[in-house]
């Protein structure tokens, strides 16, 4: 098991260097000088020119580069803002909080709600029931996640006055809405996926031999034909969490959440590359970590994979 | 092309080959028929497919009917936040623009959007999948690997990052509505190719010398086809969906072109007290994904051999 | 006189597919007495699957239709119980062991949780170290160490899946055990390890079987009665000897051991019977068979034939007529 976690570990460290490697590359072809953008238009040409040989922009790509992975990895340093000029690693974790509470809210809406009606509707296959699942879920993949929010917040927030127009405030109920309008799209390929993979295993032969031995329709479903659907269901939740956290971008907006989405949008709008690319790489390293556990834990739940690698 | 041709032609001493072709092209020309007619039950496919095929028409005809700047952009102080009336059906926005005119000329757009990532994405998806598919080796895996790199980026923040680099031109839009969509592409491409490069009539083909490449074209692409076509559907409903994202947070196509996620952004200043701005530029990006989605799962459908019974 | 422990009556079962209809069992007939192994003997497609699934009333749902017909079981119908009353018997009087092992057992539970259900389902009494001694034994007895009852499925080989497959059919020593194709999924020195295994249980545990089976060699080997089916019906029965060594035969039944290899015998081709089985969905008038029977006669394309008896062999067909 240890040498399957290595392993994995070592995959995960070649993809966080491609990850900052590509976003690196990517945001250091933005046109336009930093210096100019720091110092503001009226600045001096010696100043500029001071200013570009502290950043180091004068030097070549690849210096560059590892000078930025250096930082990162002996001294935790982001970079600072181009525009506040406070550390890019502090910009960023005082949003995280944010970001974080509505992520796991939204995930845990989805999952649960998304494991329900797969099952339901496998379950009752060709009845309405399961029609009207699918009919749903087809909705639901087609509604903008933004649009949702806003309907809800007219519906809840304006008309009815339950819950709070904009969100981030310390109580959960700031969280609600924008969780539900995020959760939708998540929702659905959850739907989807436990339903077919329901339906998969309730046509195995080991489900009619449970039935063959006495067992009611409950323990087959729950007891047998849930415990092996539920194995690939736990690895899409893993990848839509780390979807998730590049997500709320748009949630964020729509409710006035002061997370990590908002932050990038402020910097991109100003061209604060730091910020974009601490922004960027944070989440998707995060993405990746939980990827990680991800496979990890199904390694564990799955005895055909977990005796594969502790023999 | 009946079966009774193809043994006949067999007995006129053909080659072995050129029977082989023929049994392909029969097999080919009733895939396409019975695909169609396995579509052709599933009737939620075939609405969908309706309601594209008329969004397209709109938005050709757009161009001829209205005036993109004394319909769409010009701006009616004294007309503005007007409700439904027989002059404008869906009432007009905050600048008194009349807001039917904009979401039909918004669906040009946005169709336009799908269409430009899907060729991107196709062709870049193509030429990578090939190749790491055809040559095998030291490429596919470079390539590969690159792949699952790019998937590991979530796909709104790899859009933002090109965006925060290169601006929001729409060439830039398109690429990075493109980029997100390349690996999953590439990969059904390779897939392909790994499968058809093991073909006994590959092999036959080879050995009769490269003026037969154009029969391997001929052989590859029906069955590749089918799989790739539901993939490019789905991703012009996806692209969609994210231009319209990326205009609502203002890092897309700019107001006061009349794509559907900045008509809601802008809306989106004046929620509280004209709420139903918002309606339907919603139900248009609604409508538009949900039958793209629906034609799309129809040909999977359709085009899946478990299904057929 | 041994009481038969399943008597079927004219049974008709049916899929209702999405297009067409397919009739699997048609007007099926069929006794299993006390005690003995019954080999079910037929082609695929002849609906033997069907009859084992039909007794445990497990055919899939809506998909799966019993028309009519009665299944006695010990003298009650089957068709006739509650579902709870149904799924009283099954796992505890009516057992089924299933084609494939690789399949039949669940990939996430310990292969002693899943002896452990089945006996816990059906003996509520008893307590927990009593249900894993008995789980010890039936592994035991099924030729495998106790001490691997916390393996999960995948750690055994084919053989040894179908042997704990058989432990959960017989923990709970059901009076009948119906077995599809037990050894068909194995090769073929498992599948001589598995038989033996199964006439050793046989005679310790004096359950009755339905064999289900392609096989005449297996069946010459291990059972005593012998229904041979054709598209749905059973148009040949008896005893071993009455098939096996009869004078009169079923003209299928005569192709069937035709189509035997004889390895004393020189033979350039083999001899398959000519033709093929009727589509399910689409089933010729009368007898079944006639299309390829060699001895078919005018009435045969029209009517069903009757069945012909003779002490315990039947035959269902015209030649027979005195």
């Amino acid at each position: 098991m240890g040498r399957y976690i290595i392993r994995r570990l070592l995959q995960l460290i070649f993809v966080v260097f491609g990850i900052s490697f590509i976003l690196f590359t990517i945001l250091s072809l933005t046109p336009g000088d930093p210096a100019t953008l720091i110092l503001g238009e009226a600045a001096t040409a010696e100043s500029i020119a001071a200013k570009r040989a502290e950043l180091g922009l004068d030097d070549p790509f690849f210096v560059r580069y590892f000078s930025y992975l250096y930082n990162i990895f002996a001294h935790g340093d982001f970079g600072n803002s181009y525009r506040s000029g406070m550390p890019v690693f502090k910009e960023v974790f005082t949003r995280f909080p944010n970001t974080l509470k509505l992520a796991l809210l939204t995930i845990t809406i989805s999952a649960v709600l998304g494991i329900l009606f797969g099952v339901l509707s496998a379950v009752k296959q060709y009845t309405w029931i399961d029609n009207a699942t699918l009919a749903f879920t087809l909705l639901i993949t087609s509604v903008p996640s933004f649009w949702l929010g806003l309907m809800l917040i007219i519906l809840f927030a304006v008309q009815l006055g339950w819950l709070p127009v904009s969100g981030g405030t310390d109580s959960i109920r700031g969280f609600i809405l924008p969780a539900i309008a995020g959760s939708v799209g998540y929702m659905a390929n959850t739907i989807r996926q436990t339903r077919t993979s329901m339906l998969d295993v309730i046509h195995s032969d080991y489900i009619t031999m449970a039935r063959a031995k006495g067992c009611n329709e409950k323990t087959v479903t729950f007891k047998h034909a849930l415990r092996n659907a539920l194995l690939p269901v736990v690895t899409l939740i893993g990848i839509n969490i780390g979807w998730q956290l590049g997500g709320t971008i748009i949630i964020e907006q729509v409710f006035t959440i002061s997370g990590i989405g908002t932050l990038m949008i402020t910097s991109v709008r100003s061209k604060d590359i730091p910020v974009v690319l601490g922004c960027v790489t944070f989440v998707a390293l995060l993405a990746s970590l939980i990827n990680l556990a991800t496979d990890i834990l199904y390694a564990y739940i799955d005895p055909r994979v977990k005796s594969s690698y502790t023999k | 092309m009946s079966n009774t041709n193809v043994n006949t032609a067999a007995e006129r001493n053909f080659t072995a080959e050129q029977v082989a072709l023929m049994k392909q092209q029969y097999k080919k020309q009733n895939q396409l028929v019975a695909t169609w007619r396995q579509f052709k039950k599933n009737k939620m496919a075939v609405f969908g497919l309706i309601v594209f095929f008329l969004m397209v028409i709109v938005a050709i005809s757009c161009s001829f009917i209205f005036d993109y700047e004394t319909d769409i952009v010009e701006q009616h102080i004294m007309e503005r936040f007007q409700g439904f009336s027989r002059e404008h059906p869906l009432g007009t926005d905050q600048f008194g623009r009349d807001i039917l005119k904009r979401v039909l000329w918004g669906g040009r757009v946005s169709l336009f959007c799908g269409l430009g990532a899907v060729t991107i994405s196709l062709t870049f998806g193509s030429i990578l999948g090939a190749a790491a598919g055809f040559f095998g080796g030291y490429v596919d895996d470079v390539i590969m690997r690159f792949m699952d790199i790019l998937l590991s980026i979530p796909e709104t923040l790899l859009a933002i990052s090109l965006v925060a680099a290169f601006g929001t031109s729409l060439p830039v839009l398109l690429c990075a509505m493109a980029v997100g969509q390349i690996p999953k592409l590439s990969r059904l491409v390779r897939s392909q190719v790994l499968t058809l490069k093991n073909e006994q009539f590959v092999e036959a083909a080879r050995c009769c010398g490269t003026k037969n490449a154009r029969i391997i074209f001929k052989h590859i692409l029906p069955n590749a086809v089918g799989p790739i076509i539901v993939n490019c559907t789905l991703t012009v409903a996806r692209s969609i969906l994210t231009i319209a994202g990326l205009s609502f947070i203002g890092l897309g196509l700019q107001p006061p072109n009349p794509e559907w996620g900045a008509m809601l952004s802008e809306a989106k200043v004046r929620l509280i007290d004209y709420p139903y701005l918002i309606v339907a530029p919603g139900i248009a990006i609604i409508l538009t994904v949900m039958s793209l989605t629906m034609a799309g799962d129809g040909l999977r459908d359709a085009l899946d051999p478990k299904m057929r019974h | 006189m041994a009481k038969n422990v399943l008597e079927i009556k004219d049974l008709y079962v049916q899929y209702n597919c999405d297009d067409s209809t397919v009739y699997a069992v048609n007007d099926l007939n069929l006794t299993v007495a006390d005690g003995k192994t019954l080999g079910l003997v037929g082609e695929t497609g002849a609906g033997k699957t069907t009859t084992c699934l039909s007794i445990l009333r497990l055919l899939p749902y809506k998909v799966g239709e019993i028309i009519s017909g009665e299944i006695n079981f010990m003298g009650e119908d089957i068709l006739k119980m509650s579902d709870d009353h149904m799924r009283n018997l099954r796992g505890s009087e009516i057992s089924m062991i299933f084609q494939d092992p690789m399949t039949s057992l669940n990939p996430v539970l310990t292969v002693g949780d899943q002896i452990y259900e089945v006996i816990h389902l059906h003996n509520s009494g008893m307590s927990k170290e009593e249900i894993e001694k008995k789980v010890d034994e039936m592994l035991e007895l099924v030729g495998l160490p106790a001490e691997r009852k916390t393996e999960y499925p995948h750690q055994f080989s084919g053989g040894m899946k179908q042997r704990v497959v058989i432990a959960i059919a017989l923990a709970c020593q059901p009076k009948l055990l119906l077995a599809d194709e037990p050894t068909t999924a194995l090769d073929v020195t498992i599948q001589a390890q598995v038989l033996a295994l199964m006439q050793e249980l046989k005679e310790k545990l004096g359950t009755a079987t339905i064999l289900v089976t392609h096989d005449l060699g297996v069946v010459a080997q291990i059972c005593d009665d012998v229904a041979i089916m054709y598209a749905g019906t059973v148009i040949e029965k008896g005893s071993v000897e009455d098939v096996f060594e009869g004078e009169n035969h079923h003209p299928y039944t005569v192709g069937l051991f035709n189509s035997i290899p004889d390895m004393s015998e020189d033979t350039d081709r083999l001899h398959p019977i000519d033709g093929l089985m009727p589509d399910p969905s689409n089933l010729p008038k009368g007898c079944k068979f006639a299309p390829r029977c060699p001895h078919c006669m005018d009435k045969c394309l029209k009517n069903e034939p009757p069945y012909i008896t003779k002490e315990t062999h039947s035959i269902k067909c015209f030649l027979f007529e005195s």
